[in-house]
């Protein structure tokens, strides 16, 4: 157990570093869509300096670097109070596992690069926490199948031009084996996105309607019926804090509240200067317990059911640091809405996106601590 | 950065294991096993070491005074350069127990009076005199503690010194990294307790049937459990850095670490020991059943040297530091 740098690992932070100071920005514009655009011009900057895909192979255009690497550019990221890396961990390693060498050779170069943005077409109006009970179905006729659907909270689908679906496409099999994965593009006829506003102004997400879109079959990802097994093993690695970037924005949330207390913009009097101390020390224990999930992948192996413990300990940060924000800033999101007002409501939705709080509960009980399935079959 | 523990490490837990495990074992044996002052005997890493054997100890409810004499003094003494008094504690020949203020939120103030903590048969009690000497006293009577796993014992304001020879004056340095190590042990002790407490209400629940099911079965059973292993893990995630940061960062980083560490596992190892509880129902409540002995051995390890709150109030006055600070 060493938490010190190796020599490689020093020089690439120094490196890192040294970029971050020339390249980074710490503030984003107040506006939904513009903060949106920025982002993505952020994400692209990183890209080209080689910051996306750290531990991707190199030819697929990552840098091949062990697991812990994707700690320190969160670490770094975060602790100054610069936006976080693009969250597209889950979906490249969708494709990298599970795709051809076509597919892969099409696909990640671009995805790692930020120029080819991705959406996931998972959730349904009537398949949401009940994830095998999606409907969409992909009908297969000679080389394409026929996409018919509902697709609902896709993230990012607006700017998005593929989206990675679970579908239907055994109708006659059981829930579960009944599912595969297509890779859609968002221009095909018959595919329509529309924004669904949030509380906070974002148009993140969006419902996806398909009303006949034909997607030729080489678009299939894995096998007919594996779609179920692509999407567990998908989510394993969304839950994965580094793997999304959520650790480096908590953590330039709570530098930049830091900052302004230190700088006396914000006051804050004993009780809050303990409030923030707690949210460092729970922001603290999720880095180290993620530095930890990550160690673990060093040799080779993949993300499993723990990782819905990495997923709960980073709600509850988000949600403590979002309170803590929240009352320590006091009346002023609320006279003059902000971007504090934007991050608290993002944090409500952490205990609802990836699996419920709830979901990943079930997840740690039966398949951590190996307690006895109790739900009554369907 | 490599979070693992090394082959090295696990077995060090394995022998801890079974040392805990055998009830005949006493502070000779602990002592021939080198695991008095260890961390300060192992070098590099050492704090590791005594954490993972502080853990160990703690999830068997091990009523031998190992946080308080097997590291806490004997770290003490190595600081001090008390060399003779530091090899007779580390045969086991000796041995000594760190006095704290009556709240026993931090060392006591020599000529004040304190409480001696980790007691267990000690010789006497170790003071730092406000020169920075280590000054050995005698130990008064012992206090009805509420951890039934470890002693207490008072000292008189006036209480007599003992001649030992106790080496040079600390300095502002070794106490600070002395608090470092001690409270990363600390740490792995709250931690192991809860983790004990909780695998076995987690057995119980699998095996107590009510409504014809095992009540691990029911959804609001299961996620009650659930809770408390995300606590359990992210509290050890903490912990083990503390412990690698105790001996290998500059002391006010590894002081840092250490409290970040002791607050985690201060909030965690009490919520989860509660939960225990619950999951146990009544019975945990009783003479019956170890786990309020466990529950009051963390209401213990999470007062010495300042629960999370204290530790939150030193964090924010390092990090919220105008201008310049960390």
């Amino acid at each position: 157990m060493d938490f010190q740098d190796t020599p490689e690992e020093a020089a690439f932070r120094k490196e890192l570093q040294e970029w971050i100071a020339a390249h980074a920005p710490t503030a984003l514009p107040a506006d939904p869509d513009e903060r949106a655009a920025s982002l993505h011009g952020w994400h692209q900057a990183l890209a080209s300096a080689g910051y996306v895909g750290l531990t991707f192979p190199a030819e697929y255009g990552g840098r091949g670097l062990p697991p812990t690497y994707e700690a320190v550019l969160n670490d770094e990221l975060g602790a100054g109070g610069h936006p976080p890396p693009p969250a597209i961990g889950h979906i490249t390693n969708a494709v990298r596992i599970f795709g051809t060498a076509e597919q892969k050779n099409r696909h990640l170069p671009v995805m790692l690069a930020c120029t080819e943005r991705w959406c996931q077409g998972f959730s349904e109006p009537e398949a949401g926490s009940d994830l095998a009970a999606v409907r969409t179905c992909a009908a297969r006729e000679g080389d394409s199948y026929t996409v018919d659907g509902h697709k609902i909270w896709t993230s990012e689908a607006l700017w998005s031009h593929w989206c990675l679906l679970l579908c239907r496409t055994e109708p006659d099999r059981p829930a579960h084996r009944g599912l595969s994965m297509l890779l859609v593009p968002l221009d095909t006829p018959g595919v329509e996105c529309r924004p669904i506003v949030t509380a906070s102004g974002t148009r993140e997400f969006a419902e996806v309607f398909f009303d006949g879109a034909r997607v030729p079959a080489t678009h299939l990802l894995g096998e007919p019926g594996q779609g179920w097994e692509i999407a567990m093993r998908l989510l394993g690695y969304e839950r994965g804090p580094a793997d999304i970037g959520w650790i480096a924005r908590l953590a330039r949330m709570l530098t930049l509240l830091e900052n302004d207390i230190r700088s006396g913009a914000v006051e804050a009097g004993p009780s809050a200067r303990e409030a923030v101390a707690r949210a460092w020390v729970s922001l603290r224990t999720l880095q180290l317990h993620v530095l930890r999930t990550l160690s673990a992948r060093l040799d080779g192996s993949l993300p499993g059911p723990e990782g819905s413990i990495d997923k709960l300990l980073l709600t509850e940060t988000d949600q403590l640091l979002n309170h803590v924000i929240m009352d320590v800033r006091g009346a002023a999101p609320l006279v003059e809405e902000d971007a504090a007002l934007d991050a608290y409501f993002w944090s409500r939705a952490q205990s609802v996106f990836g699996g419920t709080r709830q979901i990943q509960h079930d997840i740690v009980a039966r398949r951590v601590l190996g307690l006895p399935d109790g739900r009554t079959p369907r | 950065m490599d979070a693992r523990l090394t082959d090295e490490q696990r077995l060090l837990q394995q022998v801890a294991g079974e040392i805990a495990a055998d009830a005949s074992a006493g502070w000779t044996a602990l002592a021939g096993a080198g695991f008095v002052g260890l961390h300060v005997q192992a070098g590099p890493g050492g704090a590791v070491a005594a954490a993972l054997v502080a853990e160990r100890f703690a999830a068997a409810l091990t009523p031998m005074p190992y946080v308080g004499a097997g590291v806490w003094t004997p770290a003490l003494l190595a600081a001090a350069g008390a060399g003779e008094a530091q090899a007779a504690v580390e045969e086991g020949r000796l041995r000594f127990a760190p006095v704290l203020r009556p709240d026993l939120s931090a060392p006591a103030r020599d000529g004040e009076e304190g409480v001696a903590f980790d007691a267990e048969g000690a010789d006497a009690g170790l003071v730092i005199a406000s020169d920075g000497r280590l000054r050995a006293v005698a130990l008064g009577e012992p206090a009805r503690g509420a951890d039934l796993t470890r002693t207490l014992r008072r000292v008189p304001a006036d209480a007599p010194e003992q001649r030992f020879p106790l080496g040079r004056p600390l300095t502002a340095r070794d106490r600070i990294r002395t608090e470092a190590v001690v409270l990363a042990v600390l740490a792995a002790d709250l931690l192991g307790t809860a983790q004990r407490a909780l695998d076995d209400a987690v057995a119980h629940i699998r095996e107590r049937r009510q409504f014809g099911v095992p009540v691990g079965s029911f959804q609001a059973v299961q996620h009650l459990a659930s809770h408390a292993a995300v606590l359990v893990e992210g509290a050890r995630s903490a912990m083990r850095h503390a412990a690698w940061a105790a001996t290998e960062l500059p002391e006010d980083e590894a002081l840092l670490a250490a409290r970040q560490a002791k607050a985690a596992c201060s909030t965690a190892a009490r919520d989860v020991a509660e939960t225990a509880v619950q999951l146990f129902g009544g019975i945990a409540l009783t003479w019956e059943h170890p786990t309020h002995l466990r529950l009051r051995r963390i209401l213990l390890s999470r007062a010495v040297l300042g629960d999370e709150s204290a530790q939150y109030r030193a964090i924010a006055d390092r990090r919220l530091a105008p201008a310049g600070g960390d």
